[in-house]
């Protein structure tokens, strides 16, 4: 069964705005599993508008990034019990920030790229433990047998190498 | 007043965003960064630019548990959907060719190719490459063993593929010595200049520095190249886009990172494909691993589609007749 083209190029635009979409609400929730769950039920509320983006002359991702944010304070109400680092005012004004900051995503992510294959291999294996899906500081501590702050602090330090050579190799159009 | 990075100290900013990304705040610490958050402009952008490296990590090795997160996906998404409205059970009805979420985007468009590729008849593509300056070339050097002869390069080759894993590749040394290397579904072949036909079982035998991400020729047992692109790649369907010179309005565009350096081939891998027949139209490896002076990164451009005659992938059509024939390992 084929799509009309309305539906075709929505579901273009919303596989292609994925991993721009994961970026924005990853920086208001901090959890990967946790944004990959507001992301999934974001994907399905776009979903059911689709009669409204087909409708109007929608720009998708102002309006996507909107769904988004309106995911991300369900999501905060639903767990209302837990503490929530961010107060409204930091998650409206990081929504705004973090939005801006969108256009590059996948010249970033390649930058990235590049520099992963020159980190040594026990580096990478502590950030695939860490960013598979259920990873966790905590789990990687005890199945390393370091105290869970050395085990932040040495993720912090790798980070913050992946940062300067991402900047770096942008810097130098190195990416492409 | 508004605070400034410098009027802080530069180890509690580093705790705090360590603790913003790995840890649990304090109640404390989370009233502090809810105070930088909103007047601070270098702690904000540092804290952006920390969580851009975040979420790119996540996004890169959550992938490796893909088959997972599709499950979940498909089911929260039919879940809903039950409940919804005729546009998205018709999008639903839809994904069967087009899904829509990531993996299964992915992995969709990965099933279309192999399919489209077994059935879209001989095509033919050039191929363009691109070397590093700083790496000698082995057709300047010569081989690393004295008793082959060293490779032209794949800059400017042409290489024609056909089912069955056929393909016939033609390239020229600098001095316009051609080399042309084959196989024929049975024997992989190769003939330099006017010298003896070289005749090999072994089908990898004569392909040489054909990029790829695998032992294998590219579009040529598409179904293991493929596999192995998904599982050593995070995939990403891109929005099409019209390829300059090509007469498809739009290919789709599959975009490929690889996961980890512990995978062989190149780190970037882009795949545009026709939307409505699934022929590649081009293939794109970039930042290829430097072995033995090979491309850094190399496209194959597809040129044309035309049936050939079933002996062509054959030694004999591209000889004259007579010529010696040398049969080796």
């Amino acid at each position: 069964m084929s799509m009309d083209p309305s539906s075709q190029q929505f579901t273009q635009s919303l596989v292609a705005a994925q991993p721009r979409l994961f970026a924005y609400v990853i920086t208001l929730i901090r959890n990967p599993d946790r944004a990959h769950e507001v992301l999934q039920k974001a994907n399905v509320v776009m979903l059911e508008k689709l009669d409204e983006f087909a409708t109007q002359k929608i720009d998708f991702i102002p309006w996507a990034l909107k769904v988004c944010y309106f995911e991300v304070l369900a999501d905060r109400r639903d767990r209302a019990r837990d503490k929530h680092v961010f107060d409204d005012a930091a998650i409206s004004c990081l929504s705004e920030h973090t939005a801006e900051r969108g256009e590059t995503f996948l010249e970033r992510q390649r930058a990235l790229a590049l520099c992963l294959e020159k980190l040594p291999a026990n580096q990478r294996e502590m950030l695939k433990k860490r960013y598979a899906k259920g990873g966790s500081v905590d789990a990687l501590a005890k199945e390393l047998k370091r105290p869970t702050a050395s085990i932040s602090q040495t993720l912090y330090r790798i980070r913050e190498a992946l940062l300067e050579c991402t900047q770096r190799r942008l810097a130098a159009g190195e990416h492409a | 007043m508004k605070t400034t990075e410098r009027d802080l100290n530069p180890n509690e900013n580093e705790r705090l965003l360590a603790i913003l990304i790995d840890g649990d705040p304090s109640t404390e610490d989370a009233a502090k960064i809810n105070n930088l958050m909103t007047r601070d402009d270098a702690f904000r952008t540092a804290y952006l630019e920390r969580l851009d490296i975040h979420a790119m990590l996540a996004w890169q090795f959550h992938a490796a548990d893909a088959a997972k997160v599709q499950r979940i996906s498909r089911w929260e998404f039919l879940r809903h959907q039950a409940l919804r409205w005729a546009a998205v059970i018709l999008l639903v009805a839809g994904m069967a060719s087009y899904f829509v979420l990531r993996g299964e985007t992915a992995s969709a468009a990965c099933l279309r190719l192999i399919q489209a590729n077994e059935t879209s008849g001989d095509r033919t593509y050039r191929i363009s490459a691109v070397y590093d300056s700083s790496v000698p070339k082995p057709w300047d050097t010569g081989p690393r063993d004295p008793h082959r002869a060293p490779l032209p390069s794949i800059n400017g080759a042409t290489l024609h593929v056909g089912s069955g894993d056929r393909f016939v590749l033609f390239r020229k040394y600098n001095n316009g010595e051609a080399l042309i290397a084959g196989f024929d579904g049975t024997h992989a072949w190769s003939i330099r200049g006017d010298g003896a036909v070289r005749l090999s079982k072994n089908k990898a035998r004569f392909r040489g520095d054909i990029p790829g991400v695998e032992r294998g020729v590219p579009f040529t047992d598409m179904r293991s190249n493929l596999q192995h692109i998904q599982e050593a790649y995070t995939l990403d369907i891109l929005a099409p886009e019209t390829l300059s010179g090509s007469s498809t309005e739009r290919s789709h565009h599959l975009h490929g990172v690889k996961r980890s350096p512990d995978f062989r081939g190149p780190a970037f891998i882009d795949i545009y494909f026709d939307a409505s027949s699934g022929v590649i139209q081009r293939m794109t490896f970039d930042n290829m691993p430097l072995q033995n002076g090979g491309p850094v990164r190399a496209t194959l451009e597809l040129i044309e589609q035309r049936n050939q005659p079933s002996t062509w992938y054959e030694h004999a059509a591209h000889h004259e007749a007579g010529r010696e024939v040398d049969r080796v390992d």
